[in-house]
């Protein structure tokens, strides 16, 4: 790389060129120029030289060569968020993690930024992502008036922290049996809609509430029918998004 | 490099056509654009938008070189694209019938699709309805609205490994004639793309 510098060398010639003050200031002048660095605030339009500083959208440049163009802005570096299965143990205020079930194949990426002073023992506040949906689509039946499972579980999601979280869920119900009451549990919490007819179907869908759950509780949608008959359910889903965790 | 120690980024300009150096790491240089950077770095982060002046909808996403999917960029942050038709849209009996609104995927990837809408049916019969990105994906999820009368209906599903430019939309099934769609709701979230 060659550094061009603002200095302009003495036309030198032998015989001729006085060594006087004159032309050994220029020297030294020269050399205090090229060794020091002139910090010169905003940037504007103008002629700058190699050791220039200046200040261009909020971040302080340099001048590595003799240049009129305005700062380009580098690349910026990788976010330094921590990315990973587990969130950091020992986070400062304000810090930034994703949380993800897998870092080579995630199905969620939640972020989340640490809220040193929440009175919440979770601090870890989402600030980004999308649910977590989990879907069964079998159509499945059940004479059981509790809830139980059907042939193939769930969907169901295990919750990776202790933390507050919104959990929707739905499913198409249909009884065998009119005036029967279908059943839908998501974690303990039922829900019920009643059979119009026979074998109609019907979709339904429900948000629960902000519920504090403990890591590593499984939340499950099980199924039921009231006052007899056969429940069918199918195009079962569930969806889990975290508002904060421990 | 005498005088001080300069912040060089991992992917360093340069030097030959270099005028400027930053002297700390660039702050604010996030991209923000249509399209997600061609070469990205492990970790980046970038701010995708159907437009830069007047967006609809800005999801961020991190590059994670790491994963063994082709959809390297994971959705971190945003809110959901989000579009209501409040005309009366009738369903074509017999045949998945997508209804406004749309919208157009703009990368490949893994999406969390939902739709809802009210069905109104004039006689005792049946209609189904869901999000879709085509015909035979709607009809696979098989969602039934019964009852003679007006129905709200709501699902989400995740649509996985979708081309980019698919058009996304509800779909609706009539059994018979005279059964519509009414405030017909899409919402489109991203969960990873390429």
């Amino acid at each position: 790389v060659s550094l061009v510098a603002h200095y302009v060398p003495n036309a030198w010639t032998d015989n001729v060129t006085p060594v006087d003050k004159a032309h050994m200031d220029k020297i030294e002048n020269g050399l205090v120029e090229a060794a020091d660095l002139y910090y010169l605030g905003d940037w504007s339009a103008g002629t700058y030289k190699e050791g220039d500083i200046v200040v261009y959208n909020g971040v302080a440049y340099i001048a590595v060569r003799q240049t009129s163009a305005a700062p380009v802005p580098w690349p910026p570096a990788p976010s330094p968020t921590v990315y990973g299965t587990t969130l950091p143990a020992s986070p400062v205020d304000g810090q930034e993690a994703i949380l993800v079930d897998s870092v080579t194949n995630p199905s969620y990426q939640w972020r989340f930024r640490y809220n040193a002073g929440s009175s919440s023992g979770y601090k870890w506040e989402l600030v980004g992502g999308a649910p977590a949906l989990v879907p069964v689509f079998a159509a499945e039946t059940t004479t059981s008036a509790p809830y139980v499972d059907l042939a193939t579980p769930g969907p169901s999601f295990t919750v990776p922290r202790s933390g507050d979280y919104y959990t929707s869920f739905g499913a198409q119900g249909a009884g065998s049996l009119k005036g029967s009451v279908l059943s839908l549990s998501c974690g303990g919490n039922g829900f019920n809609w009643a059979v119009p007819d026979v074998n109609y179907g019907s979709l339904v869908s429900f948000s629960d509430a902000v519920r504090s759950i403990n890591a590593s509780t499984v939340v499950k949608l099980q199924y039921g029918i009231n006052f007899g008959g056969t429940g069918t359910f199918q195009q079962r889903w569930l969806q889990v998004m975290p508002r904060r965790v421990a | 490099m005498t005088d001080l120690d300069l912040a060089v980024p991992l992917a360093a300009p340069n030097p030959a056509t270099t005028d400027w150096v930053p002297l700390g790491a660039t702050q604010g240089a996030m991209a923000y654009g249509t399209s997600l950077p061609a070469s990205p770095l492990d970790g980046q982060l970038a701010v995708l938008v159907d437009s830069v002046t007047n967006p609809t909808y800005q999801w961020q996403f991190r590059y994670n070189a790491g994963s063994t999917s082709a959809y390297k960029w994971e959705f971190v942050g945003g809110a959901p694209f989000s579009a209501v038709d409040s005309s009366t849209q009738a369903l074509t009996v017999s045949v998945w019938t997508g209804v406004l609104p749309t919208f157009t995927l703009p990368r490949a990837g893994d999406y969390v699709l939902g739709a809802s809408g009210m069905l109104r049916n004039a006689t005792d019969t049946t209609a189904q309805f869901g999000p879709g990105v085509s015909a035979a994906f709607a009809a696979g999820g098989g969602r039934v609205i019964g009852g003679w009368d007006s129905s709200l209906a709501r699902e989400n599903v995740r649509a996985n490994a979708q081309t980019a430019s698919t058009v996304v939309r509800p779909f609706g099934y009539a059994a018979t004639t005279g059964i519509t769609a009414v405030n017909a709701l899409l919402t489109v979230l991203p969960v990873r793309v390429s």
